[in-house]
């Protein structure tokens, strides 16, 4: 199948065949402070979510923000979407929701006597998929493809999404009526899982005002272009990620698995998307290199929803695991 | 005036005289430069250089001192008590303690003997009980080593200072009769007759009127204001967090801090102490005893400034807020501007005040002494090239370069001992005063001064320890530099020059990256904190190819006549400035010629003539010759003018008894010089009013410059003639003259080029041809050394040469062997060069120089040496003969220098395409050695001990708490850079350098030593 087969922006599409160079770290750095910078202008108070949402975007890996309603997660979805002049869809998570109308179908065309495809919302550079858990599995299996693929397949025919390709889900962990958990297989594949800060009163006196007086999300000026998020992504990858942090990590993850407040631990795929994310990080820290504390930072993010939980919950574990594995000190 | 004052003062004075040098050396080089283009570029790269290092100099720390200080406690309370005596550093000098007891009792006079380094020594003291406590003797001895290898010691005595301010507010101590009151280190405390005044000193901003304390700026190089005013309508003074930047500087930390909190106390001030995190132990609980203030807090860690400011602060109130390192009081008063007071603050320890201890390995990385040594040879070559130091003496030079500043910098554990070092320096000076005091006394100055510089730079070099100091050396090269370029602006100069640039380049590059291990930058941010290694050695290559790239490409000719060969030898070496004015102007047609010096021809026309006349176009014979210089034949008949303006030129006798032939017309017209030229003897000139003649058969044009007609009889060429005919000889011993200084062996040369052959034909022909096979054509042959027959060093040793070099061999063979000849000079016309009018131009670089032979039946005919003398080598030349050839070849000639550029640019690309990646491999193979082998790195195995002392010290370090937990518990921005390259060296694709990683490890050690030291208790013996 030719690449590209259905260009949806009006701009060139980025695709792999116009790889731009990558950008040097302190370049990345400086694109996640504008990204930061920007996406603070209307999501207060929230800068822990905020950097992890940058870190997930730089590095390629998809993001589902949990919380209760009426928090901010749409906004800080919506708000890191217009940030990048991508193009950017929308789907609203429904229990009608069916694969076609987030894949898109193949419609009989007439003229050239021939189904022609019709691509759907997936094919974009943001997804912002709204109230992940309402969505059938059968839909949920869609996304599935889509995001560890980068291709989706209708009709036996695989169409290649635009590249990057970053979905920002939302789901409430309150209302499980009427809502379709996640299965562990599609957890997996999101690289964070962010939940947000409960606000400070000054913040969200802030929040109020900003509602009432100043620009809202949808005035949100595009700060960066396809080409620079996709140079940062090519950047990012290169960061040096040395043998002992490497080694550190997949302590980390592997630790998950030893420990007893832990019923199943994380998957090998846990550990490259979890290295893949500290990369990032570092890079949004301002380094070249990852150390270990960029992984200590990210941990909770990157693996607590990849493990399943006995007992005292299993962010708790994280944490006790994060104590006793010793950082590498070189000697 | 004070120690320090009296230091700056001679710093001053060195920065003063090396500048007037610079500056005298750039005016005479542009007096000398006589309008070459590229002389100015060197006279101004130099002068670049020069002013760019200069630049870098004062932004360097520059007081190295060290520091000593024996500590005198006294141990327990009963009677006697205990005086422990320790002197940590060095060597501690012979001196006088008073211990003043508070009441009647007898002050306690103590002569203390010399303490080694690192002694402790007990006395018991029968002491009064209340004069427990901890006494210390302040007493501080600077070794300090100044540039150009100076030294000199100063001697403080800190405790008197304490002693008088802390008599101002307690009778526990007392000023001691008879010592010396001292001055503050940094000048900013005087103890006077109403007691200590104190003034704060703090930067000037705009509103500060001229409250400007002078002394203090100059020091600093930034404006410094006095703060009395504003300091005595304080209400309230904060003493916060008092610590220290070095360990030695404690006690000026104590006295300082003490003096501004009586003073203030004295205002009415109330006075706080905060000792908070941060804040040195010692120094806290030292103050704590001496003053009766309020202390806000207990000294916790984990508290900050923050946590104590609403007890410090009343609102509205007037605050100073005295701090010692700049940090935590930064703190506090960013914390004042909460609470609405107004802030004055003073600095304790300003930096400049802080003695440093003397460097145990130089401050400085070993890039910056290769380049600091690469600039001082440079400029060693620049001056021997410009013929000021000969190449004995210069080989000489460069040899004590390697050997003592190597020695000195790459060996730092060898010249360790400041005494060795002085010694090595006076000696160095010593014997070049000697050398310069004689040159001088010749009449040498210019070899003076050049000793004078080179003696001065190496015992620089040899004395070097700090930055600073090899700042200064580096940039002495620039200064040979300028001053060779005044002695003689010789091409020759420019590949040292070059070489001089890429050196200081270099060298400020590495400076940059040695100050970036400084401790006073802060370097918070990873990403700027490790030096870009190599990422400055690009920018400079490319600058210098760029440079090189450009002097190849530009045309030779646009350059006008100069002396000397790009690597050649020095043609002006002991010469005056006349002399050199005088070769630097072509040395054909004045009447003599000279075979050691040489002229650089341009391309310029000199003449157009009419087409058809192909061949030599004389101006004048030279006939006599005394040492390699040959003169024409003096006037002896005038021309005469008729009223139609034709000029009859008298008959040369030489002509006399040659076959007379028809003469003919030639139009010359003179574009570009302005002799009378023909094809042969000149009989009448048309077109001119009047000549200028200034030998027997040579005239110039004199009146006016116009076209002119020639009427002259062409020569004939030996090589048309077949055989002698039957004539006269011409036995004139004027035909036949020898050089007095012809050697033997060219008379035997001669005989043997001839053997038997007589006839003259045969025999001019067989010595042009040997000529022609055994001598190469070189325009820029080797000159002749000064005690050398010119003919002899060509025959027998150069083998090369050009026209003049030529002519001259041949002329003196057919000489010595009684054949009549003589030199002839003029232009070769060719007609290659005809232009489409149908005439033919003659070049200023077409000038020429022949043989006239007297053949008889056929007169004066030309012989032509150097035509048909093939560029090629002769077949027994050696290897290197030929490849100079060939670099000479290519570097003469617009083309050729066109081709080295291109390779230039090729080879710069490939080498750049080869080291790139070479590069990044060779960082990550070392990387990845540390890894595999578990190469025990210098900043790792420190971090470990300081984690452990942390944890001692009472911190929660668990195994999942690295580098980044230990950041979080240090505000020192020099322990936050050092933990930043701890970091890189274990995390980063790249090591740090190593001479970044051991400052690390030294730095991280000596707070080790602090954290530890806080623990150990006092030791009773």
């Amino acid at each position: 199948m030719a690449r590209g087969t259905a260009p949806l922006t009006e701009g060139p599409l980025v695709t792999a065949d116009t790889l731009p160079q990558a950008l040097s770290p302190a370049a990345v750095t400086a694109v996640a402070g504008r990204l930061v910078d920007n996406v603070s202008e209307v999501v207060r108070g929230q800068s822990g979510a905020v950097r992890y949402l940058a870190a997930a975007f730089l590095s390629g890996g998809h993001v589902l923000i949990e919380d209760t309603p009426g928090n901010g997660k749409t906004t800080l979805a919506h708000a890191f979407a217009r940030s990048v002049a991508a193009d950017f869809r929308r789907v609203q998570g429904a229990p009608d929701l069916l694969p076609s109308d987030v894949t898109g179908s193949s419609v009989w065309n007439q003229v050239s006597q021939s189904f022609t495809f019709v691509p759907g919302p997936v094919f974009s550079h943001v997804l912002l998929v709204d109230e992940l858990n309402r969505t059938p599995p059968r839909t949920q299996a869609a996304f599935l493809e889509a995001m560890e693929e980068g291709t989706v397949t209708v009709d036996g025919v695989s169409h290649p999404l635009p590249s990057p390709f970053t979905v920002i889900a939302t789901q409430n962990p309150l209302e499980q009526h009427g809502a379709y958990p996640l299965p562990e297989g599609q957890l997996d594949r999101f690289a964070l899982r962010v939940t947000l800060e409960p606000l400070s009163e000054d913040d969200e006196l802030r929040v109020i005002r900003d509602q009432v007086h100043h620009a809202t999300v949808t005035d949100l000026p595009p700060v960066i272009d396809i080409a620079t998020w996709h140079a940062s992504c090519a950047s990012v990858r290169r960061v040096y990620v040395a043998p002992a942090v490497s080694a550190y990590a997949l302590a980390l993850v592997r630790g998950t698995r030893r420990h007893p407040q832990i019923a199943h631990g994380a998957s090998s795929r846990a550990a490259i998307s979890f290295v893949r994310t500290a990369q990032a990080w570092a890079v949004v820290s301002g380094r070249e290199y990852v150390v270990p504390e960029d992984l200590q930072s990210i941990a909770r993010a990157a693996l607590e929803h990849r493990v399943i939980g006995a007992g005292a919950g299993a962010g708790a574990a994280i944490d006790d695991i994060l104590a006793r594995t010793p950082v590498p000190l070189g000697s | 005036m004070t120690a320090e004052g009296r230091g700056n003062g001679r710093r001053s004075l060195t920065r003063l005289g090396l500048w007037l040098v610079a500056i005298a050396s750039a005016i005479t080089s542009i007096g000398f430069l006589r309008g070459d283009v590229w002389m100015y570029l060197v006279a101004l790269l130099a002068l670049a250089t020069v002013v760019v290092s200069w630049a870098a100099v004062p932004r360097l720390p520059h007081l190295e001192s060290t520091l000593v200080i024996p500590t005198y406690e006294v141990v327990g309370q009963a009677t006697p008590a205990r005086l422990v005596l320790r002197s940590p550093a060095r060597r501690s000098p012979r001196h006088r303690l008073t211990l003043t007891a508070p009441g009647d009792a007898d002050p306690v006079e103590l002569v203390i003997e010399p303490l080694a380094a690192g002694e402790t020594r007990t006395i018991d003291l029968d002491l009064h009980p209340a004069a427990r406590g901890v006494f210390r003797e302040r007493r501080t001895s600077h070794w300090t080593a100044a540039p150009f290898g100076l030294v000199r010691r100063t001697h403080t005595d800190l405790s008197a200072m304490t002693r008088a301010i802390a008599a101002g507010i307690d009778d526990h101590v007392r000023v001691a009769p008879g010592s010396q009151p001292g001055d503050g280190e940094s000048g900013q405390m005087t103890v006077g007759r109403s007691g200590p005044d104190v003034h704060a000193l703090r930067s000037w901003s705009s509103g500060d009127g001229t409250r400007i304390h002078w002394r203090t700026t100059v020091r600093r190089g930034s404006p410094v204001v006095v703060d009395r005013e504003a300091h005595e309508r304080t209400s309230l003074l904060v003493i916060a967090g008092p610590s220290h930047p070095v360990p030695e500087a404690a006690d000026a930390v104590i006295a300082r801090v003490a003096g501004i909190a009586s003073r203030a106390a004295r205002d009415g001030a109330e006075v706080r102490l905060v000792s908070s995190r941060g804040s040195d132990q010692l120094i806290a609980s030292e103050l704590e005893a001496l003053l009766p203030w309020t202390v806000i807090a207990e000294p916790t860690s984990g508290t900050s400034a923050a946590d104590h400011a609403a007890a410090a602060f009343s609102p509205g109130a007037r605050v100073a807020i005295v701090t010692s390192d700049g940090l935590t009081g930064g703190a506090w008063v960013a914390e004042a501007a909460r609470f609405d007071v107004d802030v004055v603050e003073v600095e304790v320890a300003p930096r400049s005040s802080v003695p440093r201890r003397e460097p145990a390995v130089p401050t400085f990385s070993r890039a910056l002494a290769v380049a600091t040594m690469g600039s001082l040879g440079a400029g060693v070559l620049c001056l021997t090239a410009a013929g000021v130091l000969g190449s004995a003496a210069a080989a000489g030079w460069l040899l004590a370069l390697g050997a003592g500043a190597g020695l000195g910098l790459m060996r730092p554990a060898t010249f360790a001992d400041v005494r060795l070092r002085t010694l090595v320096s006076i000696g160095i000076i010593a014997v070049n005063g000697l050398l310069a005091f004689r040159s001088a006394d010749d009449g040498d100055l210019a070899l003076a001064g050049a000793t004078a510089v080179c003696g001065v730079a190496l015992a620089q070099l040899v004395s070097t320890r700090t930055r600073r100091d090899a700042l200064v050396a580096l940039g002495l090269g620039p200064v040979m530099v300028v001053a060779a370029a005044g002695f003689a602006p010789t091409p020759a100069l420019v590949l040292p020059t070059i070489l001089t640039a890429i050196a200081v380049l270099l060298g400020l590059g590495a400076a940059a990256r040695d100050s970036l291990v400084d401790n006073t930058l802060p370097a918070t941010s990873t990403m700027g904190a490790h030096p870009p290694s190599g990422s400055l050695l690009v920018p400079v290559s490319a600058a210098v190819l760029l440079g090189v790239v450009a002097y190849l490409v530009l045309p030779l000719g646009s350059a006008p006549t100069l002396s000397g060969s790009l690597l050649g030898e020095s043609p002006v070496s002991q010469q005056s400035a006349a002399e050199r004015a005088a070769q630097v102007t072509p040395t054909y047609f004045n009447g003599t010629l000279d075979l050691s010096a040489r002229g650089h021809l341009p391309e310029t026309p000199a003449f157009d003539v009419p087409a058809g006349t192909d061949g030599l176009w004389r101006a004048m014979t030279l006939s006599q010759v005394t040492d390699g210089t040959w003169f024409s034949t003096p006037v002896q008949a005038t021309y005469t003018a008729d009223s139609s303006g034709r000029i009859t030129l008298p008959t040369d006798p030489a002509e006399d008894g040659a076959p007379t032939a028809a003469a003919r017309d030639y139009l010359v017209r003179p574009i570009g010089a302005w002799n009378v030229i023909a094809p042969g003897p000149a009989t009448t000139v048309r077109g001119l009013s009047s000549l200028a003649q200034w030998a027997s058969d040579a005239y110039s044009l004199d009146a006016s410059v116009a076209p002119f007609t020639v009427a002259a009889t062409a020569r004939t060429d030996v090589d048309s003639l077949t055989h002698t005919g039957g004539g006269a000889d011409r036995g004139e011993s004027e035909w036949v003259q020898l050089d007095p200084s012809t050697t033997q062996r060219t008379v035997d040369l001669a005989r043997s080029i001839v053997g038997t052959t007589t006839d003259r034909v045969a025999v001019v022909r067989a010595v042009e041809s040997w000529l022609r096979t055994n001598v190469r054509y070189q325009l820029d042959a080797p000159l002749p050394p000064r005690d050398q027959n010119a003919v002899d060093y060509l025959l027998f040793e150069s083998h090369a040469g050009f026209c003049e070099h030529f002519a001259a061999a041949e002329t003196i063979l057919l000489r010595s062997i009684g054949i009549p000849s003589r030199m002839a000079t003029g232009y070769v016309a060719s007609s290659r060069n005809s232009e489409a009018s149908g005439r033919i131009t003659i070049r200023a670089s077409d000038a020429h120089a022949w043989v006239e032979v007297w053949v008889p039946g056929h007169g004066w005919v030309s012989s032509d040496p150097t035509a048909g003398s093939a560029l090629a080598a002769p077949a027994d030349q050696s290897l290197v003969q030929t490849l100079l050839a060939g670099w000479n070849r290519l570097w003469s000639s617009d083309s050729g220098r066109r081709t080295l550029a291109v390779g230039l640019v090729l080879l710069a690309t490939l080498a750049g395409a080869i080291a790139f990646p070479l590069r990044r491999r060779r960082a990550v193979a070392v990387r990845r050695d540390a890894e595999t082998r578990g190469v025990s790195l210098e900043p790792l195995a420190a971090f470990a001990r300081y984690r452990a002392a942390l944890s001692a010290d009472g911190h929660q370090l668990g195994p999942g708490d690295g580098v980044a937990e230990v950041r979080r518990l240090v505000t020192e921005p020099a322990l936050i850079t050092a933990l930043v390259i701890v970091e890189r060296t274990l995390y980063a694709s790249t090591l740090p350098p190593g001479h970044v990683r051991v400052a690390t490890a030294e730095l991280l050690d000596r707070r080790t030593a602090a954290l530890t030291a806080r623990h150990q208790p006092i030791p009773s013996r």
